[in-house]
């Protein structure tokens, strides 16, 4: 079920407004609410990358800036959620779609 | 005793070879294992700062790895976020420098994924976000080195054992 919540996260996340660093291979990204551990709301966001990202633009020290950008987009909607922030390449969401992990 | 001086570099080492061993379609309990060695890498070199700082010189070296025990990962995520949020209890607003910011995030995101790993069946993993939680890691561990010497790193080390009793008052 859809909640408020989820509905800002998408406008929040949404790619084609969310201004992260350019240049970038980020095709989709993908959002989960969830419970941490010790029962606080949170979101798991994926970036996902296109297949053919160089290994140097997948160095953590590139991607830190697209972090940066979605966690203080996160921040600035309200929510008060933890963002934890992962990258997935394309394939590899795929196979998990599809139930192949 | 074994000197405990190797354990965070070989458990973030080990998270590597674990999330890169397979060939092909990584198994998802070596991916797994990765990620709970790569929290354990972190969490290890905090207490091992923060035992070290608190029982100091040769005389106190041997009682390190017992005190060790002292240390929850709860305690630990609340001293983390409360710095994270520049905030602590009692004590109220703190400076934190970037690079301890940094570290206190990582310890927060990468315990809670190390309690996915372990207890959440329904989610699964891939590489490449395994990969970037041990690069997340190896950053941390590179900004722990620039900060650890700095008054707020201090008492980050000594609030992973008191936030507790701080935050009842």
């Amino acid at each position: 079920m859809r909640t408020q919540a989820d509905q800002v996260l998408k406008k929040t996340l949404d790619l084609k407004k969310l201004r992260l660093p350019k240049p970038n291979r980020v095709v989709d990204i993908r959002f989960k609410r969830d419970q941490e551990w010790t029962g606080e709301d949170a979101v798991w966001i994926w970036v996902i990358l296109d297949d053919r990202t160089p290994e140097k633009e997948r160095a953590y020290v590139k991607l830190m800036p697209i972090f940066d950008a979605i966690e203080k987009a996160v921040s600035a909607s309200g929510l008060g959620l933890w963002p934890h922030v992962r990258v997935r390449m394309r394939s590899e969401q795929a196979d998990i779609d599809a139930g192949r992990v | 005793m074994g000197s405990s001086m190797p354990l965070p570099t070989d458990l973030l080492e080990q998270a590597r070879l674990l999330a890169t061993c397979d060939k092909k379609r990584p198994k998802q309990a070596n991916l797994r294992r990765a990620v709970s060695s790569t929290y354990y890498a972190l969490f290890h070199l905090l207490v091992r700062d923060s035992t070290r700082r608190l029982l100091r010189g040769r005389a106190q070296a041997p009682f390190r790895p017992g005190f060790a025990r002292a240390f929850s990962h709860l305690d630990v995520k609340r001293a983390s976020r409360a710095f994270v949020a520049g905030t602590l209890p009692v004590l109220g607003a703190v400076t934190v420098p970037t690079e301890l910011k940094f570290v206190a995030a990582a310890i927060v995101d990468l315990q809670e994924e190390r309690q996915r790993v372990d207890y959440d069946l329904s989610t699964r993993f891939a590489r490449g976000e395994v990969l970037s939680l041990i690069a997340r890691a190896e950053t941390a561990f590179r900004a722990w080195g620039e900060v650890r010497r700095r008054t707020a790193a201090h008492l980050f080390l000594t609030m992973l054992l008191a936030v507790g009793r701080l935050s009842n008052r």
